[in-house]
């Protein structure tokens, strides 16, 4: 009983909490001026959220590690773009080059997901360096937006669209997560063979996902490509888009909503402080960080939380030595 | 030579054996038996370090067990053939011996052991180049007991050595049992479903279920009392 | 069609020496099945090790070796004790996921600190035999290219040998097939482990020492070639150890080809489009396990 009221309060705080950020995030700007640079920012860091809560849907949630995400980052940039300059309203650009990634993620999903190990993180990898290679030869110009859109720019607005983005994503990374579909994908990524047999098809569950993934990667490429212009196609296929995701997921901590943003802005901020002296020394502390974590904090940060409560736990549970050391164990 | 004295050992939360106590001595045939997940397979596993029991003594010749890793526990003389054929597939039979042999202390010998082993298998040594994975199911259990002894134990566990096996097989393999037992200075715990073969074989025995041991003495005893036979001798005996 | 003696030619070169790329990758994962895509981060850095040993100190590539080797063991032995041994406990899929993470971060220490060191400058490794050439049945070979087949092929003999002669070479084997079993005859897993990862490392110590020898240096090798060795390994069977160098002489050889018929640019576009139909057609590799 005990427990039930203590989850029902959980998520009553959280969403309190959500709600109050939420709100912060979208009257400050309104009413404050914060100037450019921390405007700017801001879109960088929501992007970034954005990027790491749909890798999170795959990673953390359904367990299957995409190295390729700059494929759909840089896809839907691309077609965003193309249909923006074409002449289309923006949401209609942005929700296009959101599909143009889904058909991306339906070419290399179906061979891999129906597999398992290693076959996905290889083959989305492939495809996004493959993708990068072709994107690097066709593209050796930035392309330019119409005239229409100077008229309407403003950095308010971009923080406006990357804002509601990411609260989507994270709307929808919510809904999916407490669907049957989310508490399948759990199931798949614990254990696929108990998964598999009690009815779910980890293939098509798998799939889904992906789409969904891939889709919202999309649309962060066509916000970042409404923000950063003249867009410079080949630079959205780089694999650093894909390592700030993996980097701010698992440092924040993966399978949870708040660890992608969580690991974020800690990456935000690594970037920001190291990032003028050195500009490589940051990916190298950011490394660092992350092997750090990894080792000793492999939950993430948001898991730091109940460590620390556990370290302070009575000794009662410990009573039990070494049932632990099994025959996993080499 | 082996004493275990009150060991309390878990799967995760669920305890799987509670307070057992068995010896064994030099040179005798012990066995553990029976129904299915009563824990005598936990018990093994136990001794030979896979698990580790979280209350109790575990003793072999004076040193203790419950600290020490799996392969010194090999080191010292204890060798396990599990339940599951786990030859090395892709490796040739003489491979498998070869491996059989890895302690310090058995390589020395390598050679001298492979030649008896040879003799008490003689399927074995026509199917040296073979690759393990293409031997049957009934040589696959000779090649597992073969590599065990190339290992120079001095304590040998066997989990269900009949399992799967075709009866003549089963006969033959017990033979072999009991040609070991006569010819060297081996200690065995086998444990094994068949009950009435197991009690015929051995010198003492253990009767565990629910991972309690329920009954113990010298096996031409355990054999003749009623409610044992009522329990494991019945319709359901599996011969 | 009189091009295809040369074709095959630089196929065959490129095709082993992609298997040496990939050997070290699939030893660790056919034994202890962790996936390190540092593995050609790991290669750059022999490969500028050696750079810098001949740019310094006049150190010929080829000598380099025994100590790039050494080095590079070591290395592997504190990246084991220090990351690897963690994921001990986890379940083989995990595992595999959480390797590819794990060495993720390393890829990030490892490029970068490249970049901040030596630059993003492409730096290339002359000796006297780069750039010669010799005629062999009216076929232009890089002597370069046949100083690394020649490395190679002793590599290839001298772990052949190790695996098969050696009791520590057996032993590796049979805890790949079977750790429990293995175990159970006495091998200490945790050291077996240590050693395997050391091995590793040291045979992409020697692909990166190929490398400088044949190819222009730069930071960025190590994700582009890790992806070829991903994707050789797939061909050869995930778990395969001796069959990836049949496997890199058919994927070097089809790549080659392609790159007649579409163009250089896209020779990516051949090893993707090789593993997306092996996946399709026969996803345990072409050998058999």
């Amino acid at each position: 009983m005990n427990d039930l009221k203590r989850a029902v309060s959980s998520i009553r705080i959280g969403g309190a909490v959500a709600i109050v950020v939420a709100l912060t995030l979208i009257v400050v700007p309104l009413v404050v001026d914060l100037g450019n640079y921390i405007l700017t920012l801001m879109v960088s860091l929501l992007i970034y959220v954005t990027l790491s809560e749909s890798w999170n849907l795959m990673g953390g949630y359904a367990g299957q590690v995409n190295l390729g995400l700059a494929a759909y980052f840089g896809s839907g940039a691309l077609c965003h773009t193309l249909i923006y300059v074409a002449g289309a309203p923006l949401p209609v650009a942005l929700v296009v080059g959101g599909l143009a990634a889904t058909v991306v993620a339906c070419i290399i999903g179906p061979p891999t997901l129906r597999l398992r190990g290693a076959y996905f993180g290889i083959g989305t990898m492939a495809v996004a360096e493959v993708m990068r290679l072709v994107m690097t030869t066709t593209f050796t110009q930035t392309i330019y937006p119409p005239a229409s859109y100077w008229a309407t720019f403003s950095l308010t607005k971009s923080y406006y669209i990357a804002l509601a983005v990411a609260i989507a994503t994270i709307v929808v990374t919510y809904v999916v997560v407490h669907s049957r579909l989310g508490l399948g994908l759990q199931a798949i990524r614990d254990d696929e063979d108990a998964a598999n047999a009690s009815g779910i098809n980890p293939a098509k569950y798998k799939m889904i996902v992906f789409m969904i993934s891939s889709f919202l990667a999309g649309v962060a490429g066509g916000a970042y490509s409404y923000f950063r212009v003249p867009v410079n196609v080949p630079q959205h296929f780089e694999m650093t888009w894909t390592i700030g995701a993996i980097v701010a997921t698992t440092i924040g901590g993966w399978g949870t909503l708040t660890g992608p943003i969580l690991g974020s802005i800690v990456f935000v901020i690594l970037r920001e402080i190291l990032g003028r002296t050195v500009p490589t020394a940051y990916l190298v502390v950011t490394g660092i960080v992350f092997v750090l974590v990894i080792v000793f904090l492999p939950d993430g940060l948001t898991s730091a939380g109940a460590m620390i409560r556990s370290f302070f736990a009575s000794p009662t549970t410990k009573a039990r030595t070494s049932p632990s050391r099994e025959t996993e164990n080499p | 030579m082996l004493e275990i004295r009150d060991i309390d050992v878990y799967h995760g939360d669920l305890q799987a054996l509670h307070k057992v106590s068995v010896t064994v001595e030099d040179r005798e045939i012990v066995t553990i038996v029976g129904s299915n997940g009563a824990g005598k397979s936990t018990l093994l596993r136990t001794i030979c370090g896979l698990l580790k029991p979280a209350t109790g003594k575990m003793e072999f010749n004076g040193s203790d067990l419950v600290e020490q890793p799996v392969h010194k526990i090999v080191e010292l003389g204890i060798c396990m053939v599990p339940e599951e054929r786990k030859v090395f597939r892709e490796m040739t039979v003489l491979e498998n011996l070869e491996m059989g042999a890895f302690t310090s202390r058995a390589r020395q010998v390598k050679d001298s052991t492979m030649c008896w082993v040879c003799e008490v298998f003689p399927t074995l040594e026509t199917r040296k180049s073979q690759k393990a994975g293409t031997l049957s199911g009934g040589e696959q259990q000779m090649l597992l007991i073969a590599r065990a002894l190339m290992s120079q134990p001095k304590l040998l566990l066997i989990d269900e050595l009949s399992l799967g096996l075709a009866p003549l097989f089963v006969q033959h393999l017990f033979e072999t049992m009991r040609q070991l037992y006569e010819s060297t200075e081996i200690a065995i715990v086998l444990v094994e479903q068949n009950v009435r073969a197991a009690l015929e074989l051995a010198d003492r025995g253990y009767v565990i279920e629910n991972g309690r041991i329920v009954a113990q003495g010298e096996a031409q005893d355990l054999l003749s009392r009623k409610d044992i036979k009522d329990a494991y001798f019945g319709v359901a005996s599996q011969l | 069609m009189t091009q295809l003696p040369q074709i095959l030619a630089y196929g065959v070169i490129l095709g082993i020496f992609y298997g040496l790329v990939t050997i070290g990758l699939a030893l660790l994962f056919g034994v202890m099945k962790y996936l390190n895509i540092a593995h050609g981060s790991f290669m750059m850095i022999g490969a500028y090790t050696s750079y810098w040993l001949f740019t310094l100190w006049h150190v010929d590539p080829v000598l380099s070796i025994p100590l790039v080797m050494v080095l590079m063991f070591l290395v592997g032995c504190i990246l084991y004790k220090v990351l690897f041994s963690r994921l001990s406990k986890v379940s083989e899929d995990r595992r595999i996921n959480s390797s590819l993470i794990m060495t993720f971060g390393l890829i990030l220490i490892l490029d970068n600190t490249a970049i901040a060191l030596w630059t993003t400058n492409i730096k290339i490794l002359s000796t006297s035999y780069s750039g010669k050439m010799f005629e062999l049945f009216g076929v232009r070979i890089p002597l370069t290219g046949l100083i690394v087949v020649g490395l190679t092929s002793v590599a290839i003999l001298a772990l052949h040998l190790f695996l098969s002669r050696t009791y520590l070479g057996k032993s590796i084997r049979a805890t790949a097939q079977d750790w429990e079993a293995a175990n159970l005859l006495g091998v200490n897993i945790d050291r077996t482990y240590l050693i395997c990862c050391g091995i590793s490392l040291a045979l992409a110590g020697l692909a990166g020492t190929g490398f400088a020898i044949m190819y222009p240096l730069s930071p960025d090798i190590g994700l582009r070639w890790v992806l070829f060795a991903m994707v050789v390994l797939v061909l050869a069977g995930m778990g395969n150890i001796k069959e990836v160098f049949l496997a890199g002489l058919i994927m070097a050889i089809l790549e080659q080809l392609s790159a007649v018929l579409i163009g250089g640019h896209y020779r990516g576009i051949a090893s993707l489009a090789v593993f997306i139909l092996i996946l399709v057609l026969r996803p345990q590799g072409l050998f058999k396990r």
